[in-house]
Order: structure tokens, then C-alpha cells, then sequence
């Protein structure tokens, strides 16, 4: 049983024959030709991956994540998206999700991590005992304005030491951002998106522990097989594999 | 004779004749050098050098002809505990900067406080000016120059460190001869001090008890360093103390 | 008897201690020291280097080099330094030279090997027996307008395959300079100037031949040392060292 923390779904994403009709059951059924059977889903937007969007398409976004999760319970596991630029209409927006039962909350790039206005979300996370997945790349090219770096969610870690926090994309954070979040145990990070490079898994293993690395793909810009095979083709101990795959999933889920 | 600025392992601009730990030390021994300092080149394409210290490290024979040269990058949140195991874990001798590849300044609270604890760990620190011609650089991959002055700056903020300027370039040496006299923690490799006259004018510039032997091998030609010395019409005892003595002291061995 | 066959030589080269006159019978008694007993030498003019010098300064400088050559002829062979965009002048000064027993021709930026405006100085150069020097480098920055890259110095070989052409800078030409003269047999390379970078004096005579490259330290700019540490460091058989020290200058310059 394995585990992906890292999910897109969004009404706008097409079947993959291009007809009509959105991805979502298609995603499962091929996240379950690879043993993946719990996938942790949340909605950019509904017109595309949205990076400041709205109140009205965040809910948006956020009823059709639980809505296929409602669908598909045994798999889809919904996080709710937020843009901390909503103030105290975010925590609503949080609230809102936490009684529908989404069991993370996903931060994007509408807002460095490390900003005073994410701070209440982080705080309320602790409270609800809700991990909180951010996006995070340290980039040579084409950092965005408000696009959090490993130093960022370093930042935000320290500050709420009681806050579960992935910070997301091993490969975009690389050698340094493992080096930035080491100090803060209660900072991760998942292994979704960039290209499957050797021994930067290792290497975070290493610097931080199997406990606080998790796998997620990134799908469907990023594929199962691929994504996996970071996994299954690193150099680890079937312990600290199955940590990743699902053991670590399972404990900061709290299934 | 001790060689302050030696190197190990691939570079990925051209094919090197000696490379591997092993070839290194045969090329400086069959020159004469008895022992070497030598850090990783990978290092300086790596996010994390730690792991090309520790790559180099365990490739070096104990007691052998090169002695490790660990890489820190001040930039990194690790460079602390890189630091300071680099000497126990890894038999280090001194650590080596390389603002230019690792962009940082010289003058940041990290490059200053690293300094600051080479100097109380009785590590000396190489900052490498640079590695190459910037004219024979990769285009897309051109690395800017550490300006001299600023290794200085770095060395008259950390007078507890002992700084050693690697890579510097004979109008450099000369140039900022009164400023390196004036501080009594600088020393200059000659690994690329070159001029037909440039032996003789850096002594009078910056003394020869500032002045190490650099071969910057593999990339360099390591009789092109000796043959400088010979250039140079040094007295016994200014060879004894360029080839030897003062790296002797720096380095304690 | 090493032949060191680029050399500056100049009223502007002082003393290495500073005090007036200038330093050509230090640089004489220096590269002795080294076993180089020969040295083709230009003047470049006085003060430095000029880059288009007028033509009053182009004679001005060769009555220096010849006037070193006549006061030490063992030692110091004078090569003439010519600027193509003096067009006709530029061959008055060549005879003029010639007449006066220079033994080749130096060309530096003033003009790109492959223009034009060289013609006549290259056919002149065969007509007379007169190696050419020219300084090229293929550089990643501050290439000068009219600089000479290895293509140019190709591109003249190839008009003018009568001509003893020498592409100086091995260092600053690098492996695609190599490779640019290669199909022309009669132009060579010499080592002058450049970092003393380990293997590719190796990589030139085996794409050239140990007959195509020659030893020139660029002094005083270069030191003898370390310049001649590129060719005794060097993985060459005796007889390759031997064509490149001495007997592939010999032959050139037919002494």
C-alpha cells in the first residue's frame, strides 16, 4: 500500500485521449497499476494551476477535491489549497474544509511560507492536527516573486516547531534545502516533481532521517513510474523504503 | 618540498593526465614534493562539498604524500559541522574557500564567521582567487574572479585565522604587497604568480616568509611551479623557506 | 639551445628592479638560465602595446628590435612587427626590414589574420622565406575587435599554403584552435603565454605532429620557467621535445 503525498486534480484537467470529461479516474487507475492506492489530492484551480487565486475559485477548487474524494473514498485523500493573502477568510475557508474532512492543507506560491501572513494558517494547522504540504524550489531560473525556498520553510519550521510541515520537491530544493530543514524536526519533505536524479535521495536520507521523507509524484505533470523509481532504484534499506512508501504517510496522516 | 594548492580528482572541461588521488601524488612525488595539500575539484560543482571531502578522504593513504584540503562552503546551513569535524573525521590540514564557484561575498556574516572558526580550530584557510584564465572558461560557465582586496578585507576581519591567497596573480601579489606585509596572517601561493622577473619582485613585495609553493596539479603543470623557483635565483635559505619551512609552520607537519 | 621563439622585447620593458633603461640583457641572461640561448624578438613599441600603432611607431619599434639583434646577435633574432592597414607602407617596412635581416614577421590585432588587407603581407612573407607569428586566442571574454581567433589564422593558411604561418598561444587557441589548423600543414603553433594547463602540449602533437608546434615564452609578460615547464612536464618522447625546443625553429627560420 503505498502512499502519494503529492497530487494535482482540477476540473480542467482533460481525460488523457483528450475527450471530454476529467482525468481522475484514469490518474487512479494508473497510480494502481504501481501498488499506489492512497493518493493525497488538492486543486490548484479549476481553470489550471491557479498562483493567486481568488476566494471563490479557492472553494471552488476545494469542493471538487472533496467532492472526488467523497467519490472515491478508499482512495483520494483530499488537502484543502489556500492563499494566505485571504487573511481571515482563509482560516474560514480552512474551517470550512476541516468539518468536510480534508486531512492537509496545501500552500502554493501565492506567498512565502516564511511570511507573517502564513503564520496563522501554520498556527491552525498545529491546532487541527493538519500536516501542511508547501511548494518549494530553490531555482536558477525562474524563481517567482512569492515562491518559497528551503531557507523559507526552514523559517516557517522554526518558527512552529509544532507544525507538521512538507516542504515539497526533494529535487528542486536539492543539497541545500536538506541542509536548511535538517535542524527542524518537524519540517519533511516529499520526493515529487523534478527529474529522477541518483543519490540525492540518499543524500536526504542521511541528513535527515527515512522518518521525514515521503514520496509523492507530482502527478499528472510528473508520472508514477518515474517518480517511484527514485524510490525502488535508491540505495535503502527495505526498513527505511517502506518509511517512505507509506509508513511515514500513515503516522503524519494519523490513519 | 610541500605543495600548498594541489587538487584531486575529475574536471569537466578537459580530459586530465593525473586525476585520481593516486596519480596526483605520483606526479608531484616524481617532482620532488613530499607532501601536498589537496582538495577536492568536485567540490566546487557540488551543492554539498562535505561529500567531496569525504570522497577524497577516503582515497588517501595514511601518511601518504596529500594531505586533505576540505572544502567549505559558508553559504551552506552545514558548514559549521563541516568545519569543525573536518580536522577529526577526515585528517584535514586546512580548508579551502572558493567564493567564486560557491557565490558568496567574502565579506558576509557567514564567510566572516567561518573564518572566524578556522581560526580558533587552528585550521588555515586557502581562498581560491580563482581556477583558470576567465579568457579560457567554459562560456556559459564563466566564474567571476575573487578580487584579492577582498581576501584581504576578510583576512584583516579574522586576524585569529591564517589566510593563505590561492590562485592570486603576480599584479595582485605585488600590488597589494604592503597591505599582505601588514597583516601578519596572510600568505601568498605561487601557483599562479608568474612574471620572467615575478619570483624575485613578489619576495621584495611581500617577503619570502609569506610566499608558498603552489602547483595547482593536476590542472597545472607541475614542473612549470619548480622551474618558477629556479627562475626565481633564490638563496638557500629562501628556497628552504618557500618549498618548506613556512608551510612546515603553517601546517604543522 | 632552446629557441624561444615569441618574446617582447621594447624601451617600455623596464628594468625587474624598477630603475630606468631597459631589461632586454636581464631577459637575455634570465632565459640562459633555462638553456634558452635563442630568442626571436618584436617590439610591440614603446610605451606597451599598441594595437594600431601609427607607422612611424611600427619603425620606430623595429629599429629597436634590430637594434638589440645587432648588439647581441647570438641571442636575440629580430622579427619585424608590421600592421596590415598600413597597406603598401606595411610592405615599404617589411623590405625595409627584410633588407636589414629580419628573420620573420610579427602580426598582433591590429587586423584578423583572415582579412584581406593581409594578403600581400602573407605572399610577400613566402616570396621572402619569413615565418609569420600571429597572435590569436580564442577567448571567452575581451576578444578584441580585430583579434585573430585559430578560424582566422585556418582560413589565411588555407589562402596562402606557401607561407609559414605560426599561430601563437597554444593555450589561448586551445583544443579547437588544434583542431582548426590541423589541415594545413604549414601552419604551426608555438606555446607562449596561457596558463601552464597540463595535457594539452600532449593533444596538439598528436593532432599536428611534434613538427608543427614550437616553444615560445611570451616573456617578459610569461615567465621562461614556467612556460618551459610545459614542454618538460609534458608526456613527449626526447625527439618530440627535441622538434619543439630547438630543431623545429631551427628549420623554420633556416639557420
Amino acid at each position: 500500500m503505498i502512499y502519494d503525498t503529492h497530487v494535482h486534480v482540477g476540473r480542467a484537467m482533460r481525460r488523457f485521449d483528450g475527450s471530454a470529461g476529467e482525468a481522475a479516474e484514469e490518474m487512479m487507475a494508473r497510480a494502481r497499476l504501481h501498488g499506489i492506492e492512497r493518493q493525497c489530492i488538492s486543486s490548484l484551480g479549476n481553470r489550471g494551476y491557479l498562483a493567486y487565486p481568488t476566494l471563490a475559485e479557492v472553494r471552488e477548487a476545494n469542493d471538487h477535491v472533496l467532492e472526488l474524494s467523497t467519490a472515491h473514498p478508499e482512495h483520494y485523500l483530499p488537502f484543502c489549497y489556500l492563499d494566505p493573502r485571504h487573511e481571515g477568510a482563509t482560516l474560514d475557508e480552512l474551517h470550512r474544509c476541516s468539518d468536510r474532512g480534508v486531512v492537509g492543507i496545501k500552500l502554493w506560491v501565492s506567498c512565502k511560507v516564511s511570511d507573517p501572513l502564513v503564520d496563522p494558517i501554520l498556527e491552525r494547522a498545529a491546532a487541527l492536527r493538519l500536516p501542511v504540504l508547501q511548494h518549494a524550489w530553490n531555482k536558477s531560473v525562474g524563481q517567482r516573486e512569492h515562491e518559497s525556498t528551503s531557507a523559507d520553510v526552514a523559517e516557517a519550521g522554526r518558527r512552529h516547531p509544532g507544525t507538521c510541515i512538507i516542504a515539497a520537491h526533494l529535487m528542486g530544493l536539492g543539497c541545500r534545502g536538506v541542509l536548511d530543514i535538517a535542524p527542524m524536526p518537524d519540517v519533511h519533505v516529499d520526493l515529487s516533481g523534478g527529474d529522477p536524479e541518483a543519490g540525492i535521495l540518499e543524500y536526504a536520507v542521511r541528513h535527515l532521517g527515512a522518518e521525514r521523507v515521503l514520496f509523492g509524484s507530482d502527478a499528472p505533470g510528473r508520472s508514477y513510474g518515474v517518480q517511484l523509481g527514485k524510490v525502488l532504484g535508491a540505495d535503502l534499506t527495505p526498513g527505511q523504503r517502506d518509511l517512505i512508501l507509506w509508513g511515514n504517510a500513515e503516522r503524519i496522516l494519523r490513519l | 618540498m610541500i605543495d600548498i594548492n594541489a587538487y584531486a580528482g575529475p574536471w569537466p572541461f578537459r580530459a586530465l593526465p593525473a586525476s585520481a588521488p593516486s596519480e596526483v601524488a605520483d606526479v608531484l612525488q616524481a617532482a620532488g614534493i613530499a607532501r601536498a595539500l589537496v582538495s577536492p575539484l568536485e567540490a566546487l560543482f557540488f551543492e554539498d562539498p562535505r561529500v567531496a571531502n569525504e570522497r577524497l578522504a577516503a582515497r588517501l593513504q595514511p601518511e601518504g604524500t596529500l594531505l586533505l584540503c576540505a572544502v567549505v562552503n559558508p553559504r551552506l546551513a552545514n558548514w559549521r559541522p563541516v568545519l569543525t569535524t573536518a580536522r577529526e573525521s577526515l585528517g584535514a590540514r586546512a580548508i579551502k574557500l572558493h567564493p567564486g564557484y560557491h557565490l558568496y561575498e567574502l565579506d558576509s556574516p557567514a564567510a566572516r564567521e567561518c573564518l572566524a572558526a578556522a581560526g580558533e580550530a587552528g585550521l588555515p584557510v586557502i581562498i581560491q582567487l580563482r581556477m583558470q584564465d576567465a579568457r579560457a572558461q567554459h562560456p556559459l560557465c564563466r566564474i567571476p574572479d575573487v578580487p584579492a582586496a577582498a581576501a584581504l578585507e576578510a583576512a584583516r576581519s579574522a586576524p585569529g585565522a591564517q589566510v593563505v591567497l590561492g590562485g592570486i596573480r603576480f599584479a595582485e601579489a605585488r600590488g597589494q604587497g604592503d597591505a599582505i606585509r601588514a597583516l601578519a596572517n596572510v600568505w601568498v601561493d605561487l601557483s599562479q604568480v608568474e612574471y620572467v622577473d615575478g619570483m624575485r619582485q613578489v619576495i621584495q613585495a611581500v617577503g619570502s616568509d609569506r610566499l608558498l609553493l603552489g602547483t595547482h596539479a593536476p590542472l597545472f603543470n607541475v614542473r612549470s611551479a619548480l622551474l618558477k623557483l629556479d627562475e626565481g635565483l633564490l638563496s638557500d635559505a629562501e628556497r628552504a623557506a618557500i618549498t618548506r619551512e613556512n608551510a612546515r609552520r603553517l601546517l604543522r607537519v
